[in-house]
């Protein structure tokens, strides 16, 4: 019973209400006193409700009962780690501040809403499987491919990728915990009040205008799209306070030794992803924020009427949304230097390269954002710089590929399911790449930009790409996380399963853009009958699995066989501890002595923790 | 020499952490007994079976601009390279994983290189080589012929109003405006430019045939232009979400009132002009006829 | 060592850079909000410079007015930092005293925007214009507010004796926000007051 005044989940259930209650008073009796309607429009009322609620719920959880303390003056123990750690499988639920457990938090609930928004996929590809109308009517459609993106994008990939770092990267360079671990908490928090606004606008009809959101058709949608801009500024928030923490943590809390280039990939990725983050994202944040307010406030930022310009959305959402796509790929690049360099045993090839490239990619991913805007109507001259841009930012991710492959080349490949995402990815990405080439060309990308051409790109890259390295991580780091093995028989299933619908599900899509299919139809012509239902199939085939990684992971992590603390023989950091590891981490600070992928190298050692036997490489020759 | 020692590795049960390897020095000879380049020139060979496979299997719509000729050899040339680079990346991955692979309880290492300066700076190279090919060959059809000026001064200059769900035009250099869900008919082999607005949300004026595509914008007024060069009727699809009606604002969807655009002989659209002249004064006589009884009545 | 009990502190790590990590944090998260400005300066370029559109009626923005808000702005910064320069000196009571001055006239400020707000004669819901005004001019003194907020919590620390040249970086950090909120508003003013539009 005392759950509910404790800081836990129970304690939310009336706290955020509480609060959304009490935003809706405040609202109505602040007007009643200045003489206005003391309800003008529900809908504005509302909104004030969901921002407090949320900010209530994060109350709730305890995210800021350390800020209140300290505002009150009242006593602060640095040395009270009651709130740190996994004590019991409960401390999952509540605010903990230790990276390990927000990493698990992140990667079990983003996985959730990828499971979530697979399921919207899955019942508007049933729609799709034969021409006409059966399963959904077009506005539930709508609502359904819209939803499908905004989970995907913004509850999972982007999340998934920092629960993967929050977990990982404090260990690979020898630090006890994140930089600022409570904000650290309250990133994770925010992601389900996030998740709950999104989704909970299917009580008001949803959102109907695809995960961009464009307006003037924004402003003409019911309640839901109001959630949808609020939702996205909600998990925009969570990401920039992760991308800080990430920076500071990765600037300022290197183990000594640790120069820059004796960084693992992984660090460096999620460094240039951070940077990305913080200087980006505050842009769809000013989008949604600008059209909300056309919603909710009546202002005229985009509507004809007004004097408005509908076009600067998408050049201010676009300036987002494009080092977005970035930011769900580069913490899969560092994943895939590791997972290969580990299991090929060889040093990454090239890796100032590959570390540059990361930085070649953020930096220009601030210049190529009106790609997506070719056929947008905006100033004519804006296209071929764009196009120039967009072509050069196919090297540095060139060079990536290559490589890995020539980490690969003379190596010894244990063919674990790590690798075999890794080596999976490599196969779609690289499609998913050569279709984006050919869309950075004008003519080209206007004779089939919105259609089904675009939809088979952007899937090849985000699920051939980002998605195969989330696999590939999870496999990867699943022994250090749980102590145990995965079954690796279940895996071999998963990754050609996997690999086999995916490239079933999306490859079509590119011969049915071509062919004068548009995206976010319900219907088509009947030309396309026979590929709608071949790729409908393989999307149920795809999704099922998924149930199988589920099984595998939930079935190992209780009675897989033990695995010791470094059973992949990795060289970084994280393998020197055991699995999982201590709560602090280290005892001791590491001192790192040399590069990290000295695979190959006799005697070679990436670092030394006092008190821990270091991971090393003999020769007996 | 290997020594095989005892079971160790990545299928270890203790808890204590344990992960010493075995180097070998074999694995520098293994490397240089696979000659990479003759493995390239596979690569590439494979890549080009991939890229005629790829261009044999396309399905396009039929080219009826005179754009779509060029739009579609860009992409012919698009699958040329793109099936090269793919057919070596996939060689290269499927050799290593056959050559490359570990034994069951394999303890070697691989080889400790970390980088090959002159092959990084190749594959720098030929990419870029690539990108700048695609930048001229996008760069030469953009350029192709100034369709703009010539439609102005000695072709049709057409208004098109998106709205849901439907398109509604207007000849601004005949000053005829067609009705809601009338056919637009255009003269083959003439520059035609479109004037596209909208009068509510973001539609895309989409002509699969013509390799055409452009935004109607609520508050601006964007222009595309083509020369329509093949008589026929081609697709109309709006490929800008538009709302509710936006799956069937499709002129290819069976039953779609929306009707395609008709392409003409130049004979043929005279009189088809003439004709809905002749329609527009009727119709503004008896308007007018109406007024002068309703004000004398 | 047993995870289920290890309650003890873990070794301090020894940072790398010249900055404490929470003004390094406070400064990346600055950057996050300069972006976020950016998102409505690049509206407002595009709408007034790029396209020109006016404001609305006849109203001409007061520039030499202004101008007068912009230097209390200014001065408040160095007031600020008068505040920083006593703290290393010893001196708590005139951190107080800078520290209260700094507020003041931050207030001053706010109160004079919110007074142009009332005589510009348009609201937000008036066009386009009206909203970019509004939501930037806003966006900036919801920052200058928040700002207050943290000068007044700097104020109620420096009377409890809490601030001394080795922790100081609260005040420092409250400092590093007062001068960000004041580069915007040079920069906002510059812009929307001063800058012809074509």
């Amino acid at each position: 019973m005392t759950a509910v005044l404790k800081p836990t989940l129970a304690r939310c259930l009336w706290v955020a209400p509480a609060f959304a209650a009490l935003a809706i008073l405040i609202t109505v009796a602040a007007r009643s006193l200045v003489g206005m309607t003391p309800v003008l429009q529900e809908s504005t009322l509302l909104t004030v409700a969901y921002i407090a609620g949320g900010i209530g719920f994060i109350v709730g959880i305890g995210g800021f009962d350390y800020w209140f303390t300290w505002m009150r003056g009242g006593e602060l123990d640095p040395n009270d780690h009651s709130q740190h750690g996994a004590h019991s499988w409960g401390d999952y639920f509540k605010f903990n501040t230790d990276h390990k457990v927000i990493g698990i938090q992140y990667i079990v609930f983003t996985f959730i809403m990828f499971l979530v928004g697979g399921m919207f996929a899955e019942i508007f590809r049933s729609e799709l499987a034969n021409p006409g109308q059966q399963v959904v009517t077009n506005q539930q459609y709508n609502g359904l491919i819209s939803q499908h993106g905004v989970i995907m994008i913004f509850v999972f990939m982007v999340p998934v990728f920092a629960g993967i770092g929050n977990y990982v990267i404090p260990l690979m360079i020898g630090a006890a915990d994140m930089a600022f671990p409570r904000l650290n908490a309250v990133s994770f928090w925010l992601l389900p009040v996030a998740a709950f606004t999104l989704l909970s606008s299917f009580m008001f009809g949803s959102f109907d205008g695809g995960w961009t959101g464009y307006p003037t058709l924004s402003e003409q949608s019911g309640y839901g799209m109001t959630l949808y801009q609020l939702g996205v500024q909600l998990a925009g928030a969570s990401s920039i306070a992760t991308a800080v923490n990430f920076l500071v943590t990765i600037i300022a809390m290197r183990a000594p030794g640790m120069t820059l280039f004796r960084m693992p990939l992984l660090v460096w990725a999620n460094l240039a992803t951070s940077a990305l983050v913080v200087a980006a994202t505050p842009f769809i944040a000013g989008a949604q924020f600008m059209a909300m307010f056309d919603r909710e406030m009546g202002t005229h930022f985009f509507t004809v009427a007004g004097n408005g310009d509908t076009l600067v959305y998408q050049h201010i959402f676009w300036f987002y949304s494009h080092p977005a796509v970035y930011i769900m790929i580069l913490p899969g690049f560092g994943i895939i230097s590791e997972v290969i360099a580990t299991h090929a045993r060889k040093p990454v090839f090239g890796y100032r390269a590959v570390a540059f490239s990361s930085a070649g990619i953020a930096i220009l991913g601030f210049a190529v954002w009106a790609h997506h805007m070719f056929a947008s109507g905006m100033e004519p001259w804006l296209r071929v710089p764009i196009m120039l841009s967009t072509l050069l930012i196919a090297i540095p991710t060139g060079i990536k590929i290559f490589s890995w492959l020539g980490t690969m080349w003379g190596g010894v490949l244990r063919m674990t399911t790590a690798n075999l995402f890794a080596i999976g990815f490599i196969f779609t990405f690289v499609i998913g790449g050569l279709s984006g080439v050919m869309l950075a060309v004008v003519p080209f990308d206007v004779s089939i930009t919105n259609s089904y051409f675009i939809v088979a790109h952007f899937h090849y890259v985000l699920f051939g790409g980002s998605i195969m390295t989330i696999y590939a991580g999870f496999y990867h780091w699943f022994p250090k996380v749980t102590g145990r093995m995965y079954n690796e028989v279940l895996g071999r299933w998963h990754f050609w399963i996997t690999f086999v619908a995916m490239n079933l599900t999306f490859f079509p899509m590119h011969y049915q853009g071509l062919e004068g299919m548009p995206r976010r139809v319900a219907d088509y012509a009947p030309q396309f009958a026979w590929s709608n239902m071949l790729i409908s199939i393989a999307a149920f085939i795809l999704g099922a699995s998924t149930l199988i990684f589920v099984y595998n992971m939930i079935h190992s992590a209780r009675h897989g066989k033990k695995a010791g603390a470094n059973p992949w023989g990795g060289l970084t950091l994280e393998w020197m501890l055991s699995s999982p590891p201590p709560i602090f981490n280290f005892p001791a600070t590491p001192r790192v002595i040399g590069g990290p992928y000295r695979y190959g190298e006799e005697g070679a050692k990436h670092a030394i923790v006092p008190e821990v036997e270091p991971a090393t490489v003999e020769t007996t020759v | 020499m290997l020594r095989v020692v005892r079971k160790r590795g990545y299928d270890a049960g203790r808890d204590t952490f344990d992960s010493r390897r075995r180097a070998c020095s074999k694995g520098l000879a293994e490397v240089k007994t696979i000659k990479v380049l003759p493995l390239a020139i596979m690569g590439v060979v494979v890549g080009i079976v991939i890229s005629v496979l790829l261009v044999i299997t396309r399905t396009l719509p039929v080219q009826a601009s005179a754009e779509s000729s060029d739009i579609d050899n860009l992409y012919i040339f698009f699958l040329g390279f793109s099936g090269i680079i793919f057919g070596i990346v996939v060689l290269f991955l499927l050799v290593s994983v056959y050559r490359f692979r570990a034994r069951p309880n394999d303890e070697r290492e691989g080889d400790n290189l970390h980088g090959i300066t002159w092959l990084e700076v190749v594959w720098t190279v030929i990419p870029f080589v690539i990108v700048v090919l695609c930048a001229i060959g996008g760069l030469m059809v953009l350029r192709s012929g100034d369709v703009e000026a010539q439609a102005r001064t000695k072709g049709q200059q057409i208004h098109v109003l998106g709205y849901q769900f439907g398109w509604k035009y207007g000849y601004l250099n005949q000053d005829i405006n067609l009705k809601d869900q009338q056919t637009l008919v255009l003269p083959v082999n003439e520059p035609v430019i479109f004037e596209l607005e909208s009068q509510d949300v973001i539609h895309s004026f989409w002509v699969p045939a013509w390799r055409m595509q452009m935004n109607a914008t609520p508050g601006q007024v964007n222009e595309i232009s083509t020369t329509p060069t093949k008589i026929g009727t081609y697709d109309i699809v709006c490929a800008y979400l538009c709302g509710v009606g936006h799956t069937g604002m499709n002129t290819s969807l069976p039953g779609s009132i929306i009707p395609k655009v008709r392409v003409v002989s130049k004979s043929d659209f005279d009189a088809w002009i003439t004709q809905q002249k002749a329609a527009a004064a009727k119709a503004a006589e008896s308007a007018t006829a109406e007024t002068t009884t309703g004000s004398a009545g | 060592m047993s995870a289920a009990t290890d309650h003890s502190a873990p070794q301090i790590q020894p940072y790398r850079t010249g900055l404490r990590p929470e003004i390094l944090g406070l400064i990346i998260f600055l950057v996050s909000e300069a972006a976020l400005f950016g998102a409505f300066f690049m509206y407002y370029t595009n709408l007034r410079v790029l396209k020109g559109i006016p404001w609305p009626g006849d109203f001409d923005i007061p520039a030499d007015s202004t101008s007068i808000n912009t230097l209390i702005l200014v001065l408040s910064s160095f007031t600020c930092e008068f505040a920083l320069l006593s703290l290393d000196r010893r001196k708590n009571g005139a951190v107080f005293g800078w520290l209260l001055l700094t507020f003041l006239l931050g207030a001053t400020f706010l109160g004079l925007q919110v007074h142009e707000y009332m005589i510009v004669g348009f609201t937000p819901a008036d066009q386009s214009t009206g909203a970019i005004f509004f939501t930037l001019t806003g966006l900036h003194g919801t920052h200058v507010f928040i700002g207050l907020v943290l000068l007044l919590l700097g104020m109620i620390r420096a009377l409890a004796g809490r601030w001394s040249p080795e922790r100081h970086s609260g005040l420092l950090a409250i400092s590093i926000y007062w001068h960000f909120v004041d580069i915007v508003w040079v920069i906002l003013f510059t812009v929307v007051y001063c800058l012809p539009s074509s």
